[in-house]
């Protein structure tokens, strides 16, 4: 194998925080920058017109909160009018409004910037930190996305991967890549349970792997629960530290309980590898004689998180049920996210599972871990040698991985009901062809609705978006008969195209994706990109924007 | 492991053979196989020719061979692994149709079949579903406990219950289920 070769970047773009990872000399590791591996998925823009990504950013919370944009991976890809972005606006304190084509746009430092353009600013980030760790341009990725994300959450991130300056080679669901990051691809078939605990969302998912191929059996999670809830407690048990300490209230003081909240995070982190945990925190409030000692053994921390863990479980069960297994019939168990190293998250999934889970990977980086392999092997396979042969790849670097859809893709039919095209845990990529005839005399267009789920009923699955069929010929209603191909391919991204039955000729289709974004908007948006110069590294220090 | 110029070929023989050949030929299986034989070819040939091979080479006329080519394998394998289509496809074949067309392939399934992820659950739910149509709630009844056996899923609970507590069950089969 060619080692001068450039590597691919494996990127996980998480609600909370991110990482990257390469595979470099047959090894993975992950990007560092100091002593820093893990990058709050925060951005924040700064009256000036900076951006700062990252942990400056995730600073800024508590001295401006309306300016500092987190968790934006809720919203990207979805629609406006969506019951999740509708209860994200309840919860963040910066903006969220409406922009073209239901599109999600934030407002903040007197700009408005859409959901795609947050996630590529800590993605530039990202590919900035690798380069400067490297050494040398970086330029391919593998992303890694959730395993529930849409066609519109996977095209909306790979735009934004595109902003950032990175050529996606693959998507690939969180999941797998974990799963394959501990290097579960050998010829023994399994099943495993990938419980992934970040900072604001849990998810489980049961991955059956048969021969490379990775079935998603079934994912369930909660869209808010995570880390940020035990923070939530452990700053209670601090906020009430110091009314016994001081006789002051903090529960009308956002500005200080912000404060204490970062503290409680880390006292969260401490407790995931000690029994117990002390911090001393100055001036309280600022200028009065307001010190907090506060301290916290794990096993006391156990009862007021115990509640908030023990939510996973049905989650847990609702997964299982879904793929038609029993507990003891998951042969392994992958941690994902910060929050499984607390010793009480891990009994509670021995518990849930009968089993002990996997841990010899931090959890904090594992799927980035994953999707650098997927990378590799994908560079990797068949590199042609001077015998003409090819190179002897390892084995996980042999496997292909068997991708399946994880939703059925269906278009509306007559009564409000759906026609399913594409079934789910079908193998990608595949097409399918469907047939569309006029209903009118001399029709000139179709309309076509497409939607992504399970149910009969068109409206409670997630619309993607309409396909109009346009410039049909001139003939009496029924006589034109256009056969639409939708493709999903391998990265899971819908393409249709249409053709006239009896003509053979290639209609037009296009595909309005509803919170998409049209190819003007993204222009302008790279334009902001690109003016907003080399970005938050640390040579530039500070970004300049608009 | 193949060679380059061995996998190239094997990728070319197959793409000539995209407007002739048949499932079976393309999977390298012979029509008597039985599912096990045909499932491990199809993993034999992803292996082997799946376009994530070809990634390294960049997008190139190899790439695009080998992507038409991968979808007739995926295709070959969706229809030769259900039962259903399988037979649809052999009576196509004896015809003369080397493919089965798209509107035969593209069966839509009832809404409770939807729910069922196993194909052969599925098989098993549909046959229990007909025979309870036509009376026979002890077959029906066996075909939904081999179901149950591979998926354990609600719809083939509540398929179970209907055959338990039909008016005109045999008081033999609730005796049996209840024992």
């Amino acid at each position: 194998m060619a080692t001068d070769q450039e590597p691919v970047l494996g990127i996980d773009l998480g609600t909370t925080n991110s990482a990257c990872a390469v595979v470099r000399d047959g090894r993975a590791s992950v990007v560092r920058r100091g002593d820093d591996r893990i990058i709050p998925s925060v951005v924040a823009a700064m009256s000036d017109g900076r951006w700062l990504v990252g942990t400056r950013a995730k600073k800024r919370r508590s001295v401006d909160p309306v300016n500092v944009i987190y968790s934006s991976k809720r919203l990207i890809g979805r629609r406006f009018g969506s019951a999740e972005v509708q209860e994200m606006r309840q919860r963040v304190p910066y903006r969220i409004v409406e922009g073209k084509n239901e599109a999600i746009m934030i407002e903040a430092g007197g700009k408005v910037v859409s959901a795609v353009e947050v996630a590529a600013h800590v993605l530039t980030y990202l590919r900035q930190m690798a380069e400067e760790a490297l050494g040398r341009r970086v330029r391919r990725s593998v992303i890694a996305v959730p395993a529930n994300f849409t066609d519109s959450q996977r095209s909306a991130t790979r735009i934004a991967a595109r902003l950032a300056g990175l050529d996606v080679i693959r998507v690939i669901n969180e999941p797998t890549a974990a799963a394959l990051a501990y290097g579960y691809i050998e010829d023994t078939d399994r099943v495993i349970a990938v419980y992934d605990f970040g900072g604001g969302t849990f998810d489980v998912t049961i991955l059956q792997i048969t021969r490379n191929v990775f079935e998603v059996l079934a994912t369930s999670g909660e869209m808010f629960l995570g880390g940020d809830d035990i923070d939530e407690a452990i700053l209670g048990l601090m906020v009430g530290a110091f009314e016994q300490q001081h006789g002051i209230s903090l529960r009308d003081n956002p500005v200080a309980l912000e404060r204490l909240r970062a503290v409680a995070e880390q006292v969260k982190i401490q407790l995931s590898s000690q029994s117990g945990a002390a911090v001393h925190v100055e001036e309280v409030l600022p200028g009065q004689r307001s010190d907090l000692d506060f301290s916290l053994r794990e096993a006391d921390l156990r009862p007021y998180v115990d509640p908030i863990v023990r939510r996973t479980i049905p989650v847990c069960q609702d997964a299982l049920r879904c793929a038609g297994l029993s507990p003891h019939q998951v042969d392994e168990i992958v941690l994902v996210g910060g929050t499984t190293r607390l010793p009480h998250v891990r009994s509670i999934v021995e518990e849930t599972f009968g089993k002990k889970p996997q841990t010899s990977i931090n959890p904090m980086s594992v799927v980035a871990v994953g999707a650098a392999i997927q990378g590799a092997a994908l560079m990797g396979s068949l590199v042609p040698m001077a015998d003409g042969g090819v190179s002897a790849p390892s084995a996980a670097a042999s496997a292909v991985l068997l991708d399946v859809v994880p939703r059925s893709l269906g278009v509306h039919t007559l009564g409000g009901y759906v026609d399913f095209i594409i079934e789910r845990n079908s193998a990608i990529p595949l097409e399918q062809t469907r047939f569309f005839t006029t209903t009118t005399d001399n029709q000139r267009f179709v309309r076509i609705q497409v939607c992504q789920g399970e149910d009969e009923v068109f409206e409670n699955n997630l619309k993607l978006g309409e396909l109009v069929l346009s410039g049909l010929r001139d003939a009496p209603r029924g006589e034109v008969t256009v056969a639409v191909t939708f493709e999903i391919n391998a990265d899971g991204l819908l393409e249709v195209r249409a053709m006239d039955k009896e003509t053979g000729q290639q209609q037009v289709a296009t595909m309005r994706v509803l919170g998409g974004l049209d190819d003007q908007e993204i222009e302008q948006m790279a334009t902001r990109m690109a003016s907003a110069g080399p970005g938050p590294s640390s040579r530039g220090g500070t970004v300049v924007s608009r | 492991m193949p060679t380059k110029n061995e996998l190239r070929e094997h990728l070319h023989a197959l793409q000539a053979g995209l407007s002739s050949m048949t499932y079976y030929e393309f999977l390298g299986v012979r029509p008597s196989s039985d599912y096990v034989a045909i499932r491990d070819a199809y993993y034999d040939r992803a292996q082997q020719l799946h376009p994530d091979r070809f990634v390294a080479f960049g997008a190139g006329s190899l790439q695009r061979s080998a992507y038409a080519v991968y979808k007739r394998i995926s295709e070959a394998f969706s229809v030769l692994s259900d039962p259903h289509l399988r037979v649809a496809y052999d009576e196509a074949r004896l015809g003369g149709a080397h493919r089965l067309d798209d509107v035969a392939r593209a069966r839509r399934r009832s809404p409770q079949e939807r729910q069922l992820s196993n194909n052969f659950a599925r098989i098993y739910f549909r046959a229990a579903v007909k025979k309870l149509e036509r009376g026979l709630l002890r077959a029906a009844w066996i075909d939904v406990q081999l179901g149950l056996s591979l998926e354990d899923a609600p719809v083939l609970r509540e398929l179970e219950n209907r055959i338990i507590t039909h008016p005109e069950g045999p008081a033999s089969l609730q005796a049996e289920v209840f024992r």
